[in-house]
């Protein structure tokens, strides 16, 4: 084992401890969150479409279950937990996409114990969470027929998208229903700034859990984020002190 | 006993594979070694299969569209055409097959350019009603650094002192602002990432449902 | 009745049915009660966690508007507490009156009547005391602070609760304001640790009063006229009674008058016809409100499609269309190829020029068809030198259509060199799995990939896979190749080739060829003081600088005349997009 190899299994413990320790406290001293027009509009959004008879679409994205480009298609499924149990009043429940065979499994798993919860089993139908084409743009190529034949009016996008995050974004702006979007990949962040009504920019998209009440881990997870974050500045601002003197030296 | 349901079992399951596959980039056990690089095995192989079921999964949606002669019946029954014919194809002559690879030639790549250009106008649009729509600092901010990047980065007429500094200028834009950025939201990006990954491990949430 | 003997104990006859024995009475059947007395004891056990919570479906943690339409007739644990008040009141009366009267010997007159006088007083006194001053009291007078019993003060805790929930936030979403004494179920904690965890709170409902709380759903509540209307009719002092005018008991005072007190001149004992109503219940009338108008509502028709959009959006791809062709068709215009190049651009090609000529080259073809048109202009000067060089080549891909792309991209610098399949260059094809496949293959290239793509009929026919050309032969581990490039339209590919496979790669050289978008977040890669990046490629001016170092003209000097033209389309495109925004703002802000 490296130094490196340490760092990384000291800081992920670190992680660890903050995330449970943020959950104990969690209950004496909530989190504060800042507001975020996005989510608040979300909750508006859905609320609309449950009374409407209109449906909520949930995006995981293009990317696959076994990488790293996992983690925002996940924070969606524990979004889609919340999404779900709001919409099985709905006699049109939420419908799930994903570009990858493993996560529009994931995708119908999550809607079908989501709704046994609720005791709403009837709700659930296999072609719920579908997969709408292998690659990127054969998925954002499938999008249009979701978007007006299930009569979408709130299109969330949670997962890992590549360029075409922009045309899976305009297609809910055509069909003028509540755009959200949010992904790990930097440069779709950019083209979803410009295109989508609320884009989540950053780790926004990993918070969507917290702001639609998943639990409190997901709130302690933000608090852990926090806490890390502060110490990573503190290091990184120590780097650059350091160097700059070294080098003057 | 709560704590032996069976969504417990497959909880305890996810963990204790996720616990040696992670450990796996830190340990240098060959045990851990070993069992990380079976259980990744596995999970290349589940992706493969996966990916049947959701083509299974997609063909059942549009049949059913079809069947039903729902709203635009007509392209699911290209689309289930057009899936039967490239699968026959494919398993009869292989994927290698110059008549398969004409199909992605000449179907599948136009389309997925077509899609690219599309996307193109797609963002023109957006970022010319971008001040229109969403009229803040952080727009117009948006608006001119692309604007900066594009006359740095596109061919000038002649090239010439403005040339250079435009060029500069686009440089310092991308490799420090941009890239400081970028780096901040990536760093942003791995800290959200991580904590999604240790609620998965935790059983926290669930993506295989409960 | 037949009249045929039967034998004895036998409750119906065997020969016509009839029935022997007459029904008791009250009685019952012995199956019903077993379950009777089954209900009975399951009633009487006192119910367990796990029972509970099989029993009662999770109630879910968020609270839309309409979930907290059903809370009250739902929240678990509070089902066997469901009580309306006045029966709990007379649960409690009957309780208390044993108390009162005497078990032995026969109550005294005198003293039962002394004992039911004084609870009319009390009961008196209390209607007295429950009338409330705040009815006479304008809205806007504070109300004094008055000490409620315990019951009244968990009921006014409830409806802070409730009051915290209110039409106007969105429940769905989370805010800080929630209840910090949520239950530990709440937590979002895994279902291990939540049962592990001691909950403090399960002691609280032991403290709380033995009493059941309100059952009435609140929107019911809401509408109840909560001490608003009481009687008309008060007791009033002997001296103040009206004295009988008009019968046979006229003169005496204290009787019923003939004449209906309705129809009598009084002066209201309610101040004004003004209700008082709190905000709770103002709330709540909105919210029933809202939900009336929503139901007449008529679903608004979908407004028109904005023309003026649709105007822009065509008039914008006309542009573009315009620019791109123009070059193309007529050669003009025309731009400069660009005199400078980028500073890592030197740093590659003496990369590829200093490569061993033995060791083959991999190439990873990590993009979609849709961007083909960038990374083949891109990556073709890069192909170009090293085929050049006349380095072996090996292609392959974690997308299902990278084999083909690679072919693509890689045949026209083929024929030009005089590379044949399955001798100078080969394809190892798909292999699925993404990120983990790479980490797979970085482990042992060989177990990942077994056979190949495309190859040649002879070596197909021959049984041999790519491993067995003159290309792969020597090559066992990653670090065997004379260099790994890594052609990609996202950095996440790019960094899971630098952070999964460089461990394993040696010495062995990783190149990134990158569309341009991508490149600022793969740029520290190379220039950390430890590169895990020895090349970067990104850009069509550095590929048209690339070609002009080959001195071989390629696809990035075909389309840069297009390319240039467009960029200067799109810039136009921006700059009126920004003064049109900015003009509407200025109309705007002079209007107002």
């Amino acid at each position: 084992m490296t130094a490196v190899d340490l760092q990384g299994l000291l800081l992920l413990f670190a992680f660890l401890g903050l995330m449970l320790g943020s959950a104990a406290i969690g209950r004496r001293w909530p989190a504060t969150f800042r507001q975020i027009s996005a989510f608040e509009g979300l909750g508006k959004a859905i609320e609309r479409a449950v009374e409407a008879g209109e449906r909520v679409h949930v995006s995981l994205g293009t990317g696959s279950v076994i990488g790293p480009e996992s983690a925002p298609a996940f924070a969606g499924l524990a979004a889609l937990t919340r999404i779900a149990r709001a919409t099985s009043m709905s006699d049109r429940p939420a419908v799930v996409t994903a570009g990858d065979g493993a996560m529009a499994i994931l995708a119908r798993d999550t809607l079908r114990s989501s709704y046994g919860e609720m005791g709403a089993s009837d709700l659930y139908d296999p072609t719920s969470g579908r997969l709408l084409g292998p690659t990127p743009f054969s998925y954002a190529a499938g999008l249009p027929s979701v978007l007006s034949n299930e009569n979408v009016s709130v299109h969330m996008l949670s997962g890992f998208y590549g360029f075409e995050a922009g045309l899976a974004a305009e297609f809910g702006e055509r069909a003028r229903a509540f755009v959200i979007g949010g992904t790990n990949e930097v440069q779709s962040q950019a083209l979803l700034y410009a295109v989508a009504q609320n884009p989540l920019i950053g780790e926004e998209v990993f918070a969507s859990g917290a702001y639609l009440g998943a639990g409190e881990l997901h709130k302690a997870s933000l608090r852990a984020q926090d806490i890390i974050r502060i110490g990573l500045i503190v290091l990184i601002l120590l780097g650059v002190v350091m160097a700059t003197f070294e080098d003057l030296i | 006993m709560r704590l032996f349901r069976i969504s417990a079992l497959w909880a305890a399951v996810a963990a204790a594979v996720g616990v040696f596959v992670l450990l796996g980039y830190f340990v240098n056990f060959d045990f851990i070694q070993n069992i990380r690089l079976l259980f990744m095995r596995w999970a290349a192989l589940l992706a493969a299969a996966a990916l049947l079921v959701g083509l299974a999964n997609l063909v059942q949606v549009h049949w059913r569209k079809l069947s039903l002669a729902e709203e635009g019946w007509i392209y699911s029954a290209i689309l289930i055409l057009a899936f039967l014919v490239t699968l026959i194809l494919a398993l009869s002559f292989g994927p290698d097959n110059p008549v398969a690879l004409s199909i992605f030639k000449y179907m599948q790549l136009p389309l997925e350019a077509g899609l690219m250009a599309l996307l193109s106008v797609i963002l023109l649009v957006a970022g010319f009603r971008l001040v229109t729509r969403r009229r803040d600092a952080f727009s117009i901010l948006f608006l001119a650094t692309a604007l900066l990047v594009m006359f740095g980065t596109g061919p000038a007429v002649t090239e010439g002192p403005v040339t250079v500094v435009m060029r500069d200028l686009r440089a310092w834009i991308s490799q420090v602002w941009s890239a400081g950025g970028a780096r901040g939201i990536a760093l942003g990006v791995a800290l959200g990432a991580t904590t999604t990954g240790l609620r998965v491990l935790l059983g926290a949430d669930k993506p295989y449902g409960s | 009745m037949c009249g045929k003997p039967n034998p004895g104990g036998a409750e119906e006859c065997v020969h016509c049915g009839a029935r022997l024995k007459p029904l008791e009475a009250g009685g019952k059947p012995k199956d019903t009660e077993d379950w009777l007395d089954r209900m009975r004891e399951e009633a009487a056990e006192p119910p367990t966690d796990s029972d509970s919570s099989e029993a009662v479906p999770s109630e879910p943690e968020f609270e839309l508007d309409f979930d907290r339409l059903r809370a009250g007739e739902e929240v678990p644990g509070q089902v066997e507490e469901e009580v309306p008040e006045w029966l709990q009141r007379i649960r409690e009366k009957q309780a208390e009156e044993p108390t009162d009267i005497p078990t032995s010997g026969e109550p005294a007159p005198e003293e039962a009547l002394r004992a039911a006088v004084t609870r009319a007083d009390e009961v008196q006194i209390e209607q007295t005391d429950l009338a409330p001053e705040g009815d006479l009291r304008p809205a806007s007078e504070p109300e004094p602070t008055v000490e409620s019993p315990d019951w009244l003060e968990g009921a006014e805790d409830q409806d802070a609760e409730t009051e915290e929930g209110l039409p106007h936030v969105p429940a769905l979403v989370g805010g800080a304001e929630e209840s910090a004494d949520a239950e530990l179920g709440d937590l979002g904690l895994p279902d291990w640790l939540g049962e592990i965890e001691p909950l403090e709170d399960e002691e609280a409902p032991r403290d709380a009063p033995d009493l059941a709380p309100a059952t009435l759903p609140n929107w019911l509540e809401a509408m109840r006229p909560v001490e608003t209307f009481r009687s008309v009719v008060e007791i009033e002092s002997e001296d103040d009674q009206a004295v009988e005018s008009v019968g046979p008991l006229a003169g005496l005072s204290g009787v019923l008058l003939a004449e209906p007190v309705v129809a009598m001149p009084r002066t209201s004992s309610v101040g004004s016809m003004q209700l008082d109503v709190s905000e709770r219940q103002y709330a709540q009338a909105e919210l029933l409100h809202r939900l009336v108008d929503e139901e007449e509502r008529e679903a608004p028709a979908k407004p028109k499609r904005k023309t003026r959009l649709a105007v822009f959006r065509w008039a914008i791809a006309a542009i573009v269309l315009v620019a791109v062709s123009l070059p193309i068709v007529t050669g003009a215009p025309s731009f400069a190829l660009p005199g400078l190049e980028p500073r890592e651009l030197g740093a590659l090609f003496n990369l590829v020029e200093q490569l061993p000529g033995e060791q083959p080259v991999l190439v990873v073809f990590d993009y979609e068809p849709g961007y083909a048109g960038e990374l083949e202009a891109v990556s073709g000067a890069f192909l170009d030198q090293i085929m050049a060089r006349g380095l072996p080549l090996a292609s392959m891909s974690t997308r299902p259509t990278g084999s083909a792309l690679a072919m693509r991209a890689m045949d026209p610098y083929a024929d030009r060199h005089g590379y044949e399949n399955g001798q100078g260059i080969v394809h190892l094809g798909y292999l699925s799995g993404g990120p983990t496949a790479v980490q797979l293959f970085a482990f042992n290239p060989r177990e990942a990939v077994l056979e190949g793509f495309a190859l040649p009929e002879e070596l197909k026919e021959a049984g041999l896979t790519a491993w067995d050309t003159p290309v792969l032969d020597q090559v066992q581990a990653l670090s065997d190749f004379g260099m790994v490039a890594v052609i990609t339209a996202d950095s996440e590919s790019a960094r899971v080739w630098a952070e999964q496979a460089r461990p394993n790669m040696g010495d062995t050289p990783l190149v990134v060829v990158l569309s341009a978008g991508a490149e600022p977040l793969i740029r520290p890669y190379f220039e950390s003081d430890d590169p895990k990046v020895g090349g970067i490629l990104s850009g069509l001016p550095a590929a048209a600088a690339y070609e002009l170092r080959n001195g071989r003209s390629g696809l990035a000097q075909e389309r840069w005349d297009a390319f240039g033209a467009a960029m200067l389309a799109a810039e136009f495109v921006l700059l009126a997009g920004i003064s049109y925004g900015l003009l509407i703002w200025w109309r705007n802000r002079s209007l107002a």
